[in-house]
C-alpha cells in the first residue's frame, strides 16, 4: 500500500468527508437553491423578453441568442464563480477549530490524499452539484419564459409563430445548449474552466492560510494585490519612460512592441502576433496549477 | 515504540522543550504529569507530527513524526483536551472513521459504549460533554493502536464517570500497545498507570516505574515528624502529616501518586539521585 497515495484510502476519505460534512453541505444547497430561485423570481418580474419584431418577420430568430440564454450563461458562471469561491473557503474549515485541526489530522491518510479530497469536493463535486441545482431550477424557468415569449408574438404582433419553431422553443436540448462556450472562440471554454479552478484554488489557499475568517480575509488580500497591481500599472505601465533606454518608446497599439525609431524597421523588436494567445494559454494552465500547489504545500506544513 | 531525542520545540515567544529525550516502551500505561504550561499537550503534538520541532528527533512505531506518514497514523491515536467530534451519528462515525485503523475492533468499541452508557442512536455534536468524551474514549480504546496517547482524559468526567474510565483503562493494557496519560489530575490515574514521568522546564524531570518508586519509597501518614534523615519530602495537612520517606525495609511499598508528585516538584535532586 503506497503511502503517499492510495485509491482505496483515497476513497474511503471522500466517504469519510461526505458523510462528517453532509448536513453543511446540504445546507449550503439549500441556501444555494432559494437564492437561485429569488433570482430567479426577480427576473421572472422584472424582465420582457421575446424578440424583436424584425427578427420574427426576416426569419432570423434565433432561440439560443435571446435575451434568456444570455441571462443563463451570466447566471450560470456568475453564480458558479461566486458560490465556488464561498464553498472553497470552508475546504479546510477545520482549521479555524483546534481540536477540529487535531482530528482532521491525525486521520491515517497520506497529505496529498488529504488535498485531493478537499480538491475533489470543493471544486470537481461542487461543480457537479452546482450544475445539477442550476437546471432544477432553470429549466423550469426557461419553460415560463419561453412561454411567456410565445404570448408576447402571439399578443404583440398578432403573428401566429410556425409550429416547427415552437417545438423547437421548447426543446430541452435548447436549454443546455451553451453556445458562448462550445462554439465561436475556442479560447473562451479553457479560459472558462481555468478561471473558476483558480477562484476556488485561491480560496482553498485563503482558507488553509487564516484559520479565522478566511472568506473575509482572502477577500481583501485578493482587493490589496488587486490595487497593488493597479498602482504598479498606473505608476510603470503608464509611464513607459521609465522602462525604457533613452530614444526609446512603446509604439500603440501594438501591445509589446519596442522599437528605436532612430534605426531602420529592420531593428524591430516585435513580439508574435500570437504572443496574447500564446501568454493567455499558458497562464490558463499556469495560473490555476500554481495556486493549487500552494494550498498542498501549505497543509504539509500546516501545524496545530 | 516512542524515542525523542535531543527535541527542542518553542512556539513564538515562548520556549517549551530544551532537548528533551524519553523513551515510551511498549506494554506500560505512562503518567505524564507536569504543571500547566509545561509543554504535555506540545509534547504528545510533537510525536504525532502536528507540530514540527526545531530540532531533534521523533521516532513513533519506527516512523519519524513529522512525514505524518499513513501507516505510522494507522497505528497511533491521540484524545485531545480540545477534542471534535463531527455531527455525525456513532453508527456512521464508526462506519467512515473504523476502517482507517486495520485493528479496530467493534465488539470492543459496544462493549465500552456499554460500559460508559452512552446512547448509541444519539448524534455525536447532540451529546453532553462528558458523553462526547466517553464515545471519543470507547473509539480510541478500540481502535487498538499501538499507541495511544490521552490528554486529560478525565476532564468533564463526573465521578461514575471517571470511575468507569479507570474500569475500562485496567481492561486494555496488552504487551504490544502503549498508553500515555497526560493529566494534572493526578489521583485519576492512581492504580491506572504503571510508569511515571514528569515535565518540567522543558525537560524530564523524572522518569521511573511505580514498581521502581515503591521499592525505593515509602509513603507515610502520619500525625508525628519521622526522623529528619528518613524524610524526602514532607507536607502539613489538616489532620497531620504526609511524608515520603527512604525504603528500607526492602517491601514494596504502595506509592501515594499525588505525594509523590509533590515530592518530585519540590525535592527533584533527592529524588533523581535515588532513581539514577
Amino acid at each position: 500500500m503506497s503511502d503517499t497515495l492510495n485509491i482505496a484510502r483515497l476513497t474511503l476519505l471522500l466517504k469519510n468527508h461526505i458523510v462528517e460534512h453532509k448536513q453543511k453541505y446540504l445546507y449550503y444547497a439549500i441556501g444555494m437553491f432559494f437564492i437561485g430561485l429569488i433570482v430567479n423570481v426577480i427576473v421572472l418580474s422584472t424582465t420582457t423578453f421575446g424578440a424583436r419584431y424584425d427578427e420574427l418577420i426576416n426569419g432570423t430568430l434565433d432561440i439560443a441568442t435571446t435575451k434568456w440564454e444570455t441571462m443563463q450563461t451570466v447566471f450560470y458562471i456568475g453564480g458558479l464563480y461566486i458560490f465556488g469561491g464561498i464553498f472553497s473557503c470552508t475546504s479546510f474549515v477545520n482549521f479555524s477549530n483546534k481540536g477540529e485541526g487535531i482530528f482532521y489530522l491525525i486521520k491515517p491518510a497520506s497529505q496529498l490524499e488529504k488535498w485531493l479530497t478537499e480538491v475533489i469536493v470543493h471544486i470537481f463535486l461542487f461543480w457537479l452539484a452546482y450544475t445539477l441545482l442550476f437546471y432544477i431550477i432553470d429549466i423550469p424557468v426557461t419553460f415560463i419564459i419561453r412561454g411567456i415569449e410565445h404570448q408576447d408574438y402571439l399578443q404583440d404582433l398578432k403573428v401566429r409563430l410556425p409550429k416547427d419553431m415552437i417545438g423547437k422553443t421548447f426543446h430541452p436540448s435548447q436549454i443546455f445548449h451553451f453556445s458562448n462556450f462550445k462554439e465561436g472562440n475556442s479560447v473562451v471554454y479553457p479560459f472558462f474552466t481555468s478561471l473558476y479552478v483558480s477562484i476556488c484554488a485561491y480560496f482553498m489557499y485563503g482558507s488553509i492560510l487564516f484559520n479565522r475568517f478566511a472568506f473575509f480575509k482572502t477577500l481583501i488580500l485578493a482587493f490589496v494585490t488587486g490595487m497593488v497591481y493597479f498602482f504598479y500599472a498606473l505608476i510603470f505601465l503608464n509611464n513607459k519612460s521609465l522602462l525604457l533606454p533613452q530614444n526609446w518608446k512603446f509604439s500603440e497599439p501594438k501591445t509589446a512592441y519596442l522599437q528605436n525609431e532612430h534605426f531602420d524597421r529592420l531593428f524591430e523588436v516585435e513580439l508574435s502576433d500570437n504572443w496574447l494567445w500564446v501568454t493567455g494559454y499558458f497562464l490558463i494552465l499556469f495560473v490555476p496549477v500554481v495556486l493549487l500547489a500552494c494550498s498542498y504545500f501549505k497543509l504539509k506544513e500546516k501545524e496545530v | 515504540m516512542v524515542q525523542i531525542q535531543q527535541l527542542h520545540y518553542s512556539y513564538k515567544k515562548k520556549n517549551v522543550f530544551n532537548g528533551l529525550d524519553i523513551t515510551f516502551e511498549a506494554g506500560n500505561i505512562y503518567g505524564l504529569l507536569g504543571k500547566n504550561g509545561t509543554g504535555k499537550s506540545t509534547l504528545f503534538k510533537n510525536i504525532c507530527g502536528l507540530l514540527k520541532p526545531k530540532s531533534g528527533t521523533i521516532d513513533v512505531v519506527g516512523y519519524k513524526s513529522t512525514l505524518r506518514n499513513p501507516t505510522m497514523l494507522s497505528k497511533v491515536f491521540m484524545l485531545p483536551e480540545d477534542f471534535f467530534v463531527p455531527s455525525v451519528k456513532i453508527n456512521d462515525f464508526i462506519a467512515t472513521l473504523a476502517p482507517f485503523y486495520p485493528k479496530f475492533s467493534k465488539t470492543d468499541f459496544e462493549k465500552y459504549i456499554a460500559e460508559f452508557e452512552i446512547p448509541v442512536s444519539s448524534r455525536l455534536d447532540q451529546m453532553s460533554m462528558g458523553q462526547k468524551k466517553k464515545a471519543l474514549i470507547a473509539f480510541s480504546l478500540a481502535t487498538n493502536t499501538e499507541l495511544l496517547l490521552m490528554d486529560e482524559p478525565t476532564n468533564g468526567l463526573d465521578i461514575v464517570s471517571k470511575s468507569q474510565f479507570k474500569k475500562v483503562m485496567a481492561s486494555v493494557i496488552s504487551p504490544d500497545k502503549c498508553i500515555i496519560i497526560s493529566t494534572h489530575q493526578v489521583k485519576d490515574i492512581e492504580n491506572l498507570v504503571d510508569r511515571i514521568s514528569v515535565i518540567d522546564n522543558g525537560s524530564i524531570l523524572f522518569n521511573a516505574s511505580l514498581t521502581d518508586v515503591g521499592k525505593k519509597l515509602s509513603f507515610k501518614y502520619s500525625l508525628h515528624h519521622s526522623p529528619k534523615e528518613e524524610v524526602v519530602f514532607s507536607e502539613e495537612t489538616l489532620n497531620g502529616l504526609n511524608e515520603v520517606l527512604f525504603n528500607n525495609s526492602g517491601e514494596e511499598s504502595k506509592v501515594d501518586l499525588e505525594t509523590l508528585y509533590k515530592a518530585i516538584m519540590i525535592n527533584p535532586l533527592a529524588i533523581n539521585k535515588l532513581f539514577k
